[in-house]
């Protein structure tokens, strides 16, 4: 075996060292994570423009009222930044050694929870019969899936093209950032605001995704080491 | 590392070498047996090679280089605790097999002659109990291409071993 200071010279190392050599064919550099992050933005704007174009969702009727509310443009500004940040979370998880000198995905996590926060202090309609709330309920939980699964699969995909380390971690927030913009989308489209609407069909979707994601994570993105070269 | 994402095999064969000293140093603070280094030094080439479309030439090479190294020694040393569990111990050790047949080859002089493919194939999957799949990224093949080279070793060993 080698010293210290030399490489290993045996004939195994030799022969992978020229077989990588072998395979050393021109590849495609990845874009720069800020640069993903701006083009998934722009798949993200594409895709809800197309569904609000296309009817399958809409605006609250009451949005010009909202809007000249601080609590409730706080709470859209958190979704929007936990959502930004998480994807741009995602994206330096695709590169090796991408280090920033701040806990992105803590600060993300921050900011939705600044959301979820917010939706706790909006009041409780008691009155609202079991079936009821379900019924009125379960659509937003639907369309929160329907509008975040193309931007997640859109994620995943952009992810897996690079080096994911820590899979589960890259999946949690793919997860997060997509259900979050899909929160986000449903907040300006969704006129009910009671906190246990908001709590259940609105958040706990977003739970659900991101916790779903972080599965296909560490199943689907950790397989980076085993692929075909490119 | 950037000619390397080009192509330039020259400039990949040199990057190679340059980076086989510090990233046996980065390994063997965390890693004392030296086949055990010698795996994981492959591996982590293998993974540099699959990730090499990542690396950013505005930034410094060190940090990815040393991120991926990490990555598979700890990689490493999670299927070697679990493998670790699965192992059994047992009281008495195995009653060893019975004098060897003199005109029968041993199987190490077998293996040698077989063709280097098709050898390794057979000591990653029945020597070093790796799986078909794990066996064929660590070549660099796809799981049928490993599956043949693997049947006709031990086709071949069957024939050289008179069985």
């Amino acid at each position: 075996m080698a010293d210290a200071t030399t490489p290993l010279q045996t004939a195994r190392t030799r022969a992978l060292v020229q077989r990588l050599l072998d395979e050393a064919a021109p590849v495609r550099r990845l874009w720069t994570p800020t640069a993903r992050l701006g083009l998934w933005l722009v798949v993200v704007a594409t895709i809800a423009g197309a569904v609000m174009g296309l009817g399958l969702i809409g605006v609250r009727p009451d949005l010009r009222v909202k809007v000249g509310e601080p609590v409730y443009l706080l709470e859209i500004a958190a979704l929007a930044v936990a959502g930004m940040l998480m994807a741009a979370g995602a994206f330096r998880e695709a590169v090796p050694g991408y280090e920033v000198r701040w806990p992105i995905g803590r600060v993300a996590l921050g900011f939705g929870l600044l959301a979820a926060l917010l939706w706790f202090l909006e009041p409780v309609h008691g009155e609202l019969a079991v079936t009821q709330f379900i019924a009125t309920g379960i659509g937003c939980a639907w369309r929160t899936v329907a509008l975040a699964a193309l931007p997640l699969c859109a994620l995943l995909v952009a992810i897996r093209r690079g080096a994911p380390l820590a899979p589960t971690r890259a999946g949690v927030l793919a997860g997060g950032a997509a259900f979050l913009i899909a929160a986000l989308l449903m907040r300006v489209d969704c006129p009910l605001d009671e906190r246990l609407h908001l709590l259940v069909w609105h958040a706990l979707p977003v739970a659900g995704g991101t916790l779903l994601s972080a599965v296909i994570g560490l199943g689907w993105l950790r397989r980076w080491r085993s692929r075909a070269p490119r | 590392m950037e000619c390397a994402q080009r192509g330039d095999r020259e400039a990949y064969r040199a990057l190679l070498t340059d980076i086989a000293s510090p990233l046996l140093r980065f390994l063997r603070r965390r890693i004392a047996d030296p086949h055990e280094l010698e795996d994981v030094h492959q591996d982590t080439l293998m993974a540099l090679h699959r990730a090499r479309h990542t690396y950013d030439p505005s930034r410094p090479f060190e940090p990815w280089l040393f991120a991926i190294a990490r990555h598979v020694a700890v990689d490493h040393f999670r299927h070697r605790m679990v493998h670790a569990s699965h192992e059994v111990l047992v009281e008495e050790l195995p009653e060893p097999a019975g004098e060897a047949d003199p005109a029968r080859p041993r199987l190490a002089e077998v293996l040698d002659r077989l063709p280097p493919a098709q050898r390794e194939a057979f000591e990653m999957l029945q020597l070093e109990g790796l799986s078909v799949a794990a066996a064929a990224a660590r070549v660099g093949i796809t799981t049928g291409a490993l599956k043949v080279r693997a049947h006709r070793a031990y086709k071949a060993l069957r024939a050289l071993l008179g069985g």
